[in-house]
């Protein structure tokens, strides 16, 4: 049995010149809760589109449960269970319908995990589909994708548009009906709150390109933040240094946010002329924002009111 | 595939039904039309026009609709997205849909036929074989339901090719019209169906791109997107050639011989804009006397008798004087006359002339040879099997001809010419269609409608080599003009055959004779017309037209006709190379195959202009971008350069990677 349920190989896609997905080698262990992460049109949903064979690469291969994926096979298909962006169903069937016709379709069915999760959202068989809110309506997605009960789950941004209860619920009843099952989870998110609750290995794409693929643990591990402070003002320009992802200055004080730290680097920030150099304990969430912030510029460098032309 | 397949039928359920009940309104419209008292009008051919429309508008919509409705992105993932192939889910949408389009529009058509067939309804007869028309024009909507799939299935870059597939509908809409067979029809229906078919299940597996599809499919997919260029350019061509006509600076004249109202025979030369420049006489002379009264008079073909022209029927056609084609009413009836509310209609079927009250639309009677008779009754005798043609009430069987009398309720023979076989029939309009021309395989007879013989002639000529007979009359001094007409009715060549126009007087006394030589055509713009059509028409279809006609024994080209062969030839030659270098070219630059490469060049040798808007409309063209190794530009969907063989650079790291 192979160690990854997903491999891509220079997966790329482009939309005419433009290339959204670039060159992205990606491998997602069995078994764990995979947090797919990006910016909005960073590429995430174009790359899910990819390993589910909706959408052609314009390079490179991805496989998925051991197939090519853009010929999985009706088995592959069984194994793999997906909840698209938008939480898509058919707005004229009744939730029960939408069930039965689920279950009549795949090979597997669940119909004790199905009620579960309606139960969850307090979902009758009888209501129709369009008359559902956001948040039920993602439920009973959840349900239609979760009763089959997939080896595989792939979930575009499950709790786009959802209020925090609703996305709680969601995350709740995906946890207990997926953990312990040796399931593989791929959700797709910028929800960072939601990937830190759940996630433990995560993904990040920028414009496309890969950044980082580890377990939470090591991306928490190799974020850090400096807090430089100078007794006049500090220098105008951005610092030049190795991994830099975020810069933020706030009156005399200077903070960096830098990936892959080491002695060289914190060399060079010590080196930047500060009257005092401080290595502060970040947050995952703020990791995360910086590190999926516009990494290596500027992002908010004001000119120090107090400061004297 | 039973979930899917319920799932779709209930799916399109809306709009089939909004299409059921469009229909419904429209046959109660069409049938409330032909029952209006007092009026009549054709059931057979009024419904027909309904149905030829209605049906290929409603296969479009409801296949337009079936995958748009759900083409929104995650609603198709959620669909194609299960343990099932795509086959299976496309053969489910394609058989669902097609039931519900059948249902929505051959509920209503089968009711007006139903309806149509019930005695008492319309003032024509029922044969069952009537259904037929509309039956093929349910199956031909389903042609454009398939076509309507393909349409919405299909990812173009140019959102109006997607639009080209509707040609294979339109040229199977053509088919089904103008066949003379159902079998012929359908035919046409099951090949269309099959091509779009097959192009629209491609385009579903391949989720709507060309790339991904088997070859079959990309096959269909390219006949069918040809099938709207070849409409697309015929229309091209014909603007061009109108273009090219308007441009023209030839002499742009007509040279035809006239018969004036004293009978004299003399050359007309009409302009463009049809207004008569020049007369003269047969020796040569002009004829200034005509010719002011010409140019002084607007209507100066009012100087000249209007002939009425008899179309020799061709012999090797298995009826040659009945319009075949199962969509004509000629095929099951004929119009003969009417006084007052009754229509009398000639049965082909019951051969019998039927009598039918247009105020209660019943059938009142039925006449024979012999006698008439009200329903249930029928006559015993029937009529000949041979029917030639009919004028107003006036029908012409090969053997006889018959002047019926409606307000007698009785036929009469006008005559039977023993021995001879009545070949046409003609009322002459120079005598304001009170006298007729029987024609028959031996004489010519001028007669009244009482069936008086005016004057008889003997056939002078083959009529097989001239194709057409022109007649007319005066009656001070009272003379019968028979003008034995060349055409190119038997071929080209016998437009070079001299006209022979016989006077004959009273009683047939022959009184003069015409030999009208051939007048040399004279065509404007032969030039401009032929390099449109050397632009428009590729190398295969002159090919096949060449070759098609020299094997009927035609040249493809008349040397005099509107159209120079060496310009046609010439233009199609440099369009043929012009289109496989650029497609080469083309072909080159996106990375083509070596076999690919040659195909396609080869292909647009003959294809032309046609096989380039194919070959644009139906790939997908990866966007280039400059190599970085080698600095030329390279497609995007390689993994390495077409020209460097250098891969794509993997995406430069900042720093800021982190990796387990």
């Amino acid at each position: 049995m192979d160690d990854f349920v997903i491999q891509t190989k220079g997966l790329s896609r482009c939309f005419g010149s433009r290339t959204v997905v670039s060159d992205l080698d990606l491998a997602v262990p069995r078994g764990c809760i995979f947090g797919f992460l990006g910016r909005n049109g960073s590429g995430k949903t174009t790359t899910i589109r990819m390993l589910l064979g909706l959408l052609e690469p314009t390079r490179g291969v991805a496989r998925v449960l051991g197939e090519d994926s853009r010929a999985l096979s009706e088995t592959a298909r069984s194994r793999i269970g997906y909840m698209a962006e938008g939480h898509p169903v058919y707005d004229w069937m009744r939730i029960g319908e939408c069930g039965r016709f689920q279950a009549a379709c795949f090979r597997s069915w669940n119909e004790s995990i199905f009620r579960a999760v309606l139960e969850h959202f307090r979902l009758g068989p009888e209501r129709r589909a369009r008359e559902l809110s956001r948040g039920e309506r993602a439920g009973l997605c959840l349900a239609l994708t979760l009763a089959p009960e997939p080896e595989l789950l792939i979930l575009d941004d499950p709790a786009l548009g959802l209020d925090p209860v609703a996305r709680r619920s969601l995350l709740e009843a995906m946890i207990a009906v997926t953990r312990g099952k040796d399931r593989t989870i791929l959700f797709s998110s910028h929800l960072l709150g939601d990937v830190e609750r759940v996630a433990d290995w995560i993904a990040v794409l920028d414009r496309g390109v890969l950044r980082a693929s580890c377990t939470l643990a090591t991306f928490q591990r190799r974020i850090s933040r400096f807090v430089l402070a100078w007794d006049g003002s500090p220098p105008t320009d951005t610092p030049t240094l190795p991994g830099l992802v975020h810069v933020f200055r706030d009156g005399r004080e200077l903070q960096l946010t830098i990936a892959n730290v080491d002695d060289r680097v914190r060399a060079a920030v010590g080196s930047l002329g500060a009257s005092s150099v401080q290595e502060v304990p970040i947050g995952l969430e703020d990791a995360f924002i910086d590190y999926l912030g516009d990494r290596g510029e500027k992002n908010l460098l004001l000119p120090d009111p107090e400061a004297t032309p | 595939m039973k979930p899917l397949f319920f799932k779709e039928l209930r799916q399109g359920l809306t709009w089939a039904f909004a299409v059921l009940a469009i229909m419904t309104i429209a046959a109660i419209y069409f049938a409330w039309d032909v029952t209006r008292p007092g009026r009549y009008v054709p059931p057979f051919e009024r419904f027909q026009q309904w149905s030829v429309v209605a049906c290929p508008l409603a296969g479009l919509f409801l296949g337009v609709l079936h995958v748009l409705t759900e083409k929104r992105r995650d609603l198709w993932a959620f669909l194609v997205h299960r343990p099932m192939s795509r086959t299976t889910i496309a053969l489910a949408k394609m058989s669902a849909g097609l039931v519900l389009y059948f249902l929505a529009v051959g509920l209503p058509l089968a009711a007006a036929n139903a309806w149509l067939a019930m005695p008492g309804h319309v003032p024509a007869p029922f044969y069952w074989p009537m259904v037929l028309p509309g039956l093929a024009d349910v199956l031909t909507g389903s042609v454009y339901y398939l076509a309507g799939l393909l349409v919405g299935m299909r990812d173009a870059r140019w959102y109006g090719s997607r639009v080209l597939a509707v040609g294979v509908g339109i040229i199977c809409s053509v088919i089904v019209v103008l066949a003379s067979y159902f079998w012929l029809a359908l035919l046409a229906i099951i090949v269309a169906a099959g091509v779009l078919g097959v192009a629209a299940w491609g385009s579903f597996v391949g989720g709507g791109q060309y790339g991904p599809q088997p070859p079959a499919a990309r096959a269909a997919l390219g006949a069918s997107l040809l099938a709207g260029i070849a409409i697309l350019f015929v229309i091209g061509g014909m603007v061009l050639a109108a273009i090219a006509g308007a441009a023209a600076t030839g002499p742009g004249t007509r040279t035809t011989y006239r018969i004036t109202r004293d009978g004299e025979v003399v050359r007309l030369v009409r302009d463009r804009w049809n207004r008569a420049i020049e007369i003269t006489n047969l020796d040569g002379t002009h004829n200034r006397p005509l010719e002011r009264e010409a140019q002084e008079s607007d209507r100066w073909y009012a100087m000249f008798l209007g002939t009425d022209t008899v179309v020799i029927p061709d012999e090797s056609e298995p009826d040659p004087n009945r319009a075949h084609g199962y969509r004509h009413a000629d095929t099951f009836y004929r119009h003969v006359g009417g006084v007052g509310q009754t229509k009398w209609l000639y049965s082909f079927r019951e051969r019998l002339v039927l009598a039918f009250d247009l105020e209660r639309t019943v059938l009142v009677g039925r006449l024979g040879p012999t006698e008439y008779r009200a329903p249930p009754e029928s006559p015993v005798q029937r009529f000949g099997e041979s029917i030639v043609s009919t004028w107003g009430n006036v029908l012409v069987f090969e053997d006889v001809v018959y002047r019926l009398k409606p307000r007698e309720r009785t036929i009469a023979t006008m005559i039977a010419p023993a021995g001879e076989r009545v070949l046409a029939l003609t009322a002459l309009r120079s005598r304001d269609h009170n006298e007729f021309v029987v024609v028959t395989d031996r004489t010519v007879r001028f007669m009244t409608r009482d069936g008086e013989v005016l004057a008889a002639a003997d056939i002078e000529h083959d009529l097989g080599r001239y194709g057409y007979l022109q007649f007319a009359a005066t009656e001070n001094p009272q003379r019968f003009f028979v003008w034995y007409t060349p055409s190119h009715r038997p071929c080209v060549e016998a437009l070079e055959l001299p006209g022979d126009l016989i006077v004959y007087g009273p009683n047939g006394a022959l009184v003069a004779r015409h030999e009208l030589p051939a007048i040399p055509r004279q065509y404007s713009g032969s030039t401009w017309y032929g390099v449109a059509l050397g632009l428009t028409v590729p190398l295969a279809a002159m090919g096949t037209a060449f070759v098609v006609t020299r094997a009927l024994g035609e040249s493809s080209f008349d040397p005099d006709g509107p159209i120079r062969a060496d310009v046609v030839y010439g233009v199609m030659s440099l369009m043929a190379i012009a289109c496989a270098v650029v497609t080469m070219r083309l072909a080159r630059r996106y990375a083509f195959s070596r076999g690919r490469r040659w195909g396609w060049s080869v292909f647009n040798f003959f294809a032309g202009p046609m096989g380039l808007a194919l070959l644009w409309c139906l790939r997908d063209w990866p966007a280039r971008l400059p190599c970085d190794a080698c600095g030329k530009k390279r497609v995007t969907n390689r993994d390495r350069c077409e020209h460097c063989d250098s891969a794509f650079p993997s995406p430069a790291p900042d720093g800021t990677e982190i990796f387990e």
